[in-house]
């Protein structure tokens, strides 16, 4: 029986073994450890270096080599502590911007962190040369080297900031729900319209047309310098948590948890997304390049993430996805697993993870 | 619960000859060397996602828990005692990992099984096969000291230190598995 067994266990079918250690390894190769120097070698070489200092002292010239001794001796003056190193580069042009318990931080292109200091969320600038970053009533402008451009108070906590298309306004949406628009250069802070929580999005290709859900729970679409409405598509959308237009500007869809809506601007029409049977949506974005949208639907014990199909599936929770700006990658917000996790979309499958953080945005 | 460093075991006979191994590969990865990692990845995800898949019965699973597992052992080397091999503490996350699954998705199944998907013909196919029927038919406790036994090779002395069981318990365990799968493979 007992090699019988072996036999029979090593030999049972593993349906997609081939693919799952292509996974695994793509996983693990990114995600492991940094390189580490174990200084085995330091104490004994302490404490010889020690001896000889104390023997060599009792000498002018044995003094002077005494302290050329000391010099290499003594404790190395404290580095500042590095922040987490991420296992490996990006896999798409651009930097990140991701926030922890530490507060906020920009991860460059070779995976180095720059902690930007302790914000509540923050938001790229069109180009990724600028960050607003919030905090209580506090919103800033900031370089990606974290240095204060300007800096404003907001009548109530600022809850999301999004920039315009062309970095001239930036939006901001405060916990009063009140929805207030700044220019790129801080000034001019002004309330623009009362609004429901979610997140407001620029209208691409017309830099100012600013869209948002209003107290009224329809989807309204303004000029955000003189108020105009341009467009205010049938069908309420109260529940909605952000809007997200396709690179076109022709549609915007509006997510909430037990909803995506799909508005096409152009002739006032709007298909509804649901979620399977006991699932959630957890988040919707469409892809800067193209009118395929990333759908993060949630169910007990499972996140799947669908871009036109389905590219990744995990018993973690995901709670968000921002795309590369090539369209080409889906990052995630692995939250359980404080990772994130990179899905490429197009071409061959591959997953990359990343230390934690939750995904603020992917500069271009 | 035992520290995983804490744990002594010495390796199953046939892996003797490896555990050197392991322990320079360890030793280069700490340098950074990539072609190690992938050595000793290598020489261990076949083990650990047949091992993960034979408990679950779930691929997904089977492949998260593993790939879990390979990384949580990466990323805790700095507190791993190189002098232990590092082949049955990487199966101990594992197995353990694959046990806690299991357990999580009997508690999950009564109010979720309705809605949860079919699964895939490839799955459906490979969970048709006898040994994988057999294995079914026993607890998750039961069928990691299976795998553990005769998958991995470790000794119901080493099975028990493994998962902080009292030897006794193993053995009975083992014995019940092997009546249960004896029976159904016989048939």
């Amino acid at each position: 029986m007992s090699d019988d067994l072996r036999d029979r266990l090593a030999k049972a079918p593993l349906p997609g073994a081939e693919d799952a250690r292509r996974r695994g390894w793509s996983v693990v190769s990114a995600a492991a450890p940094p390189a580490t120097r174990r200084r085995r070698w330091r104490a004994p070489l302490v404490a010889l270096l020690a001896a000889a200092a104390a023997t060599i002292a009792v000498t002018p010239p044995g003094a002077a080599v005494g302290d050329w001794v000391r010099a290499r001796v003594a404790a190395p003056k404290e580095a500042p502590r590095p922040a987490a190193r991420p296992a490996t580069r990006l896999p798409a042009a651009g930097r990140l911007l991701v926030r922890d318990q530490r507060g906020v931080a920009v991860v460059a292109h070779d995976g180095s962190r720059t902690g930007l200091g302790r914000f509540d969320g923050a938001t790229w600038s069109p180009r990724g040369l600028y960050v607003a970053a919030w905090r209580g009533t506090r919103l800033s402008a900031l370089t990606p080297g974290g240095a204060v451009r300007w800096q404003i108070t907001a009548p109530g906590r600022v809850r999301a900031a999004r920039w315009s298309p062309d970095g001239f306004r930036i939006a901001y949406l405060t916990a009063a729900n009140e929805l207030r628009v700044v220019a790129g250069d801080g000034s001019g802070d002004r309330a623009f319209r009362p609004a429901r929580a979610a997140i407001p999005a620029w209208r691409p290709g017309s830099p100012h047309t600013l869209a948002f859900v209003s107290g009224a729970g329809r989807i309204e679409l303004r000029d955000a310098d003189t108020g105009a409405l341009i467009a205010r598509p049938r069908g309420a959308v109260p529940r909605a948590r952000t809007l997200s237009f396709a690179p076109d500007g022709r549609r915007v869809a509006a997510a909430s948890a037990r909803e995506i809506r799909i508005f096409d601007l152009r002739r006032d029409r709007w298909k509804r997304i649901a979620p399977d049977r006991g699932s959630r949506f957890a988040a919707a974005a469409f892809a800067p390049d193209r009118a395929t949208m990333a759908v993060v639907a949630r169910s007990p014990g499972r996140s799947k993430v669908r871009a036109g199909r389905e590219v990744f599936s995990t018993r973690g929770r995901i709670t968000g996805a921002t795309w590369s700006h090539d369209g080409r990658w889906l990052m995630l917000d692995a939250s359980d697993a404080g990772q994130l996790i990179a899905v490429r979309v197009h071409g061959a499958p591959r997953v990359l993870s990343f230390p934690g953080g939750r995904m603020q945005g992917w500069s271009p | 619960m035992r520290d995983a460093e804490s744990l002594a075991l010495p390796m199953a006979r046939q892996r003797e000859p490896r555990r050197g191994a392991d322990a320079a590969l360890l030793r280069a990865i700490d340098r950074g060397d990539q072609a190690a990692l992938a050595e000793l990845f290598s020489r261990h995800w076949p083990a650990i996602h047949r091992a993960a898949w034979l408990v679950t019965h779930d691929p997904q699973a089977a492949e998260d828990i593993a790939q879990e597992a390979f990384l949580a052992a990466l990323q805790r080397l700095e507190s791993f005692d190189r002098r232990r091999p590092f082949a049955p503490w990487l199966h101990r996350i594992v197995v353990n990992r694959a046990i806690d699954f299991v357990r999580a998705r009997a508690a999950r199944r009564e109010v979720a099984s309705p809605m949860l998907p079919e699964p895939p013909a490839e799955v459906r196919r490979a969970l048709d096969d006898d040994t994988l029927r057999a294995l079914a038919r026993l607890g998750p406790e039961q069928r990691a000291v299976v795998v553990l036994r005769h998958l991995l090779g470790y000794t119901p002395g080493q099975i028990a230190t493994l998962l902080d069981l009292p030897r006794g318990t193993v053995n009975s365990r083992l014995r019940r598995a092997l009546d249960a799968l004896a029976g159904e493979l016989r048939q």
